[in-house]
């Protein structure tokens, strides 16, 4: 009323002093709007003039007036409206607002009552749909029994008394029973809302989750049965009930953990929930350690599930935010009363943290990691194997060579790269193995992997020394006997290695690593008595490798016809030109349309130093192959490249093999092009030291006409022009770019490349962040972005000369072989070589 | 997820419990009732089955159970518990609840 008046003296004027007409204009204007509370007024002055005509309108206006009060919970204002009501028509109040009104206050049996009387007696009008749903809803929330809907409406009687006794039933765990009850709820019944509400609470329960999510997703939006499955949605999919944007989250998740029967944590997980998606990571952990006395805990069950989602989530999040959270939840430990499983659990976690952060030094990490095992002696007593683990992990650390990638982290692009594939801290690697094993001497892993740090190191005294101690120790073990194999090999003790690697394989047939030992070891024999001129000899053993070879084609090392090429070119080599010669003809009769079989013949020969003769033979075939190449031939044999390149990597020939291929791939363009070949090409060429760009950019638009959305070819245009460029510092723009790509290929469901440039795009936003991070915190970096292009130009323009220089090197060592025509290269001169 | 938690075992069981009930669970939850069941328990088995594995884990697992606390606890739930409906008084005072909002 007073803001009426006060709405009336803003140029309404009084009622008293209009017309009908015009106070009639202006009640039918203001029930459009639905403002009851300013056509009362209107209206109350119509009645006053003519009372039997205005007021039915007087008593309808009160009604909307009332409704609107009660859906806005005002009970109090509404029941002085129903009391007006009430004196006006001078009956009872409306049924159905009666019901409401009940409804709000709590009183449900007086709801549900006042709605059957609203239907009337015996064969009384049917409720309509949504009224129907209300009665439904009033009935069965009453829970207490209505004489008059037995007597007067005994089918809906029925099926209420169905409702009620299938929630008994679900509550007692008879989900059988309850799903019979709801067989006496017809589709078309104002329960069918409830039937199919415990029909998804029953498929819940019996863990049918898919068919629990289709029946309670079909519930209408905003009813009461709606609401109450939307935490059960959530339990099953936190994607199913999506929250509007000013839908506060709080009340789902408190419903959560009731409907999971967790009440003692629905007044903290909600709020906990809350902190850390405002990415107020540690106040979240603090409020969880202050609710919860038991937390954070290793004993098994939900707090210790939350324990490590609290400890080992750091290692998930991006480089600024967990620097931030790993300090300030050391801050909040700090502060709390001393808990060594507390204490535990961070010095684990903030050990594997660190452990890769070359601000903390080998010996800090050596420390810290017996500061656990310390803390792990206290808590849970001594454990000699966990404190063999923990040594032969920081032998792992220590051992570990180099990453073959710099870091992008932006300090990275101005230093000195550390030399690849150095060692991190031998001695103290070998320390933290010897240590690990002198705790607990039986773990052959440890003593293997000792083995293989003095492999990488060249530390070969020392190997031959822990293998003959591992030999003794574990004399029986196929992988101490394949390691030995292959040492014996590497010795030239041929047989006695074969022998070794033999057993291996007979132990466990299905291991493909020692089965291509064994076949190496073969093949490194043959050849070797070849050389000898024992040509029984290399014979009975290649017999031997054809046994063990399969008649796979893309397996270079057992594949039959490439065991054959290789007997073939022992043959030659040992002075038996007449049986080479057939065995050639025999194998490469059979070569595929794409010659793979006769190249490698070639590049095997040449790597084996094979009679000149043959190999200019050989090269001929070579030639006609490469002049009728298709992409896809050429695909085929860059397999066959790429396979012999490791096991002659440092041939001067290979280079130029490398750009024969090259040409002859990019003659091939010109012809039709699967976008696998294409695939392996491109790959191919990226792969090279100097990728050649032109070839890449020929194949890679090739395909990009074909498929403009090819998001493979769209990531190697984008690889393509990374390489073209002087400066390839990541930006927001390729970020953009990556992000566009990863779209299509998540479109096209390709889940290879989709990780690809997750992975990339990770990589590329950690140093974004990292960069900005710098410029934050570490102030004695210079802002200025012309001084880092120039500091970075000055290391690229280095890195170039010293490639220049390089190749110039190699072209004058490549003259000087060239004139040694006749001293060619040993296989064995390198150990290393696998074959 | 935590694999004790889904094979129903303890941090302290031996091997051969520890087996024996992955190969109950494996029985109740084969490759063709319950694929996922069946992929869950047997990564869990593998990280658990012998105590060197054990102490691995429990020294260098790095993994989450969810990219927040509650999915953490939804995860737990949906993997670990059994589901258990409330009594007809507590779904009574629920849907009551339900009923003013």
């Amino acid at each position: 009323m007073t803001q009426f008046k006060k709405q009336k003296t803003k140029g309404h004027g009084s009622p008293k002093l209009m017309t009908t007409e015009v106070l009639e204009e202006k009640t039918a204007a203001d029930i459009e709007q639905q403002n009851y509370g300013r056509a009362k007024e209107w209206l109350k002055e119509l009645c006053k003039r003519n009372k039997e005509l205005y007021q039915p309108q007087l008593i309808a206006c009160y009604q909307g007036l009332a409704r609107q009060m009660l859906e806005k919970g005002q009970r109090q204002e509404a029941k002085t409206v129903f009391e007006q009501i009430g004196v006006l028509t001078g009956r009872p109040f409306d049924g159905r607002l009666e019901a409401q009104r009940p409804t709000l206050a709590d009183d449900y049996n007086v709801t549900a009552l006042a709605m059957v009387r609203r239907y009337g007696n015996v064969g009384g009008e049917a409720p309509r749909a949504a009224e129907g749903k209300t009665l439904a809803d009033a009935l069965v929330i009453a829970f207490s029994d209505i004489p008059e809907l037995r007597d007067n409406h005994p089918d809906l009687h029925r099926e209420l008394i169905a409702v009620r006794t299938a929630l008994e039933h679900l509550g007692a765990l008879r989900f059988a029973e309850a799903q019979n009850e709801l067989k006496a709820i017809g589709r078309q019944s104002i329960f069918a809302d409830w039937r199919l509400f415990l029909k998804g609470l029953c498929a819940f329960y019996t863990g049918d989750d898919a068919k629990a999510l289709e029946a309670l997703q079909r519930l209408e939006k905003d009813s009461l049965l709606f609401r109450a499955a939307r935490p059960f949605l959530h339990i099953i999919s936190d994607e199913a009930t999506p929250l509007s944007r000013e839908e506060a989250k709080e009340p789902l998740l408190i419903d959560v953990c009731r409907i999971l029967q967790r009440p003692e944590l629905d007044h903290v997980l909600p709020r906990a929930e809350y902190l850390w998606r405002m990415g107020r990571h540690a106040d979240s952990f603090e409020h969880v350690c202050r609710m919860l006395s038991d937390f954070p805990t290793n004993e098994p069950g939900l707090l210790r599930t939350l324990s490590r989602f609290y400890f080992q989530t750091l290692f998930h999040m991006s480089l600024s935010q967990r620097d931030k959270y790993f300090h300030d939840i050391h801050s909040i430990l700090k502060k709390r009363p001393k808990n060594d499983v507390a204490n535990l659990l961070y010095t684990r976690s903030r050990n594997l943290f660190i452990e890769n952060d070359r601000r903390f030094s080998d010996h800090d990490l050596w420390r810290m990691w017996e500061e656990f095992l310390s803390c792990h002696h206290r808590v849970a007593g001594e454990n000699s194997r966990l404190c063999a683990l923990v040594y032969a992990h920081l032998g792992d650390l220590f051992g570990d060579t180099l990453p073959q990638d710099a870091p992008m982290h932006r300090k990275a692009w101005f230093t000195r790269r550390e030399k690849k594939g150095e060692i991190r801290n031998f001695r103290l690697a070998e320390e933290a193995y010897e240590k690990s094993l002198a705790i607990y001497p039986a773990d052959k892993d440890t003593h293997l992997k000792l083995l293989s740090l003095y492999e990488k190191d060249n530390h070969n005294q020392k190997r031959n020394k822990k293998l003959d101690e591992i030999v003794r120790l574990f004399p029986d073990d196929k992988d101490v006997l394949a390691k030995n194999g292959n040492y014996c090999i590497e010795r030239k003790a041929y047989l006695k290695g074969i022998e070794y690697l033999k057993r291996a394989v007979a132990l466990d047939p299905l291991a493909r690593i020692n089965r291509e030992a064994l076949g190496i070891a073969y093949i490194k024999a043959s050849l070797h008595f070849a050389r000898q001129r024992k040509g029984s000899r290399q014979r009975e053993l290649m017999k031997e490798a054809l046994e063990l070879g399969e008649a796979d084609i893309t397996n270079m090392t057992l594949g039959r016809p490439y065991l054959q090429v290789r007997q073939a070119i022992f043959e030659s080599i040992g002075g038996g030109d007449a049986e080479g010669n057939l065995l050639f003809a025999e194998v490469l009769k059979n070569d595929s349309q794409d010659g793979r079989l006769s190249y490698f013949a070639y590049l095997i020969g040449k790597t084996y130093e094979a009679p000149l003769p043959v190999i200019s033979r050989l090269e001929k075939s070579v030639k006609t192959i490469f002049a009728t190449a298709t992409p896809a031939g050429v695909a085929a044999l860059i397999d066959v490249i790429k396979y012999v390149r490791l096991i002659v990597s440092d041939k001067w020939w290979m280079d130029k093999e490398s750009k024969r291929l090259n040409a002859c791939a990019l003659k091939a363009a010109a012809k039709p092009c699967a976008p696998g070949d294409a695939e392996k090409i491109v790959s191919y060429a990226f792969d090279e030291r100097w990728p050649d760009l032109g070839l890449i950019n020929r194949y890679v638009k090739k395909m990009l006409n074909l498929d403009p959305k090819s998001p493979l070819f769209l990531y190697y245009h984008y690889l393509h022009d990374k390489q073209s460029h002087l400066f390839p510092r990541p930006t927001t723009k390729d970020l953009k770019r990556l992000r566009n790509i990863q779209a299509i290929a998540v479109e096209r469901n390709e889940r290879l490349l989709i990780n690809l440039l997750g992975k990339e795009i990770r990589q590329i936003e950690e140093f974004l962040s990292s960069s900005r991070y710098d410029d934050e915190y570490e102030h004695e970096e210079d802002d200025n972005d012309n001084a880092i292009n120039l500091e970075r130009f000055a290391a690229e323009i280095a890195e170039k000369l010293e490639r220049i220089i390089e190749l110039r090197d190699k072209s004058a060592s490549r003259k000087q072989k060239k004139k040694a025509a006749t001293a060619q290269y040993s296989l064995f001169d390198d150990p290393d070589s696998p074959i | 997820m935590d694999p004790y938690e889904v094979l129903g075992v303890s941090a302290q069981a031996d091997d051969e419990t520890i087996r024996r009930t992955y190969l109950e669970l494996v029985r109740q939850f084969s490759p063709d009732s319950d694929p996922d069941a069946f992929k869950r328990i047997s990564q869990a088995y593998e990280l658990v089955k012998n105590e060197k594995l054990r102490l691995e884990h429990y020294l260098f697992d790095r993994s989450v159970p969810g990219d927040t606390p509650f999915q953490a606890f939804l995860q737990h739930s949906r993997v670990c518990e059994k589901r258990k409906p409330l009594t007809f008084e507590q779904m009574k005072a629920y849907l009551r609840k339900c009923a003013k909002k």
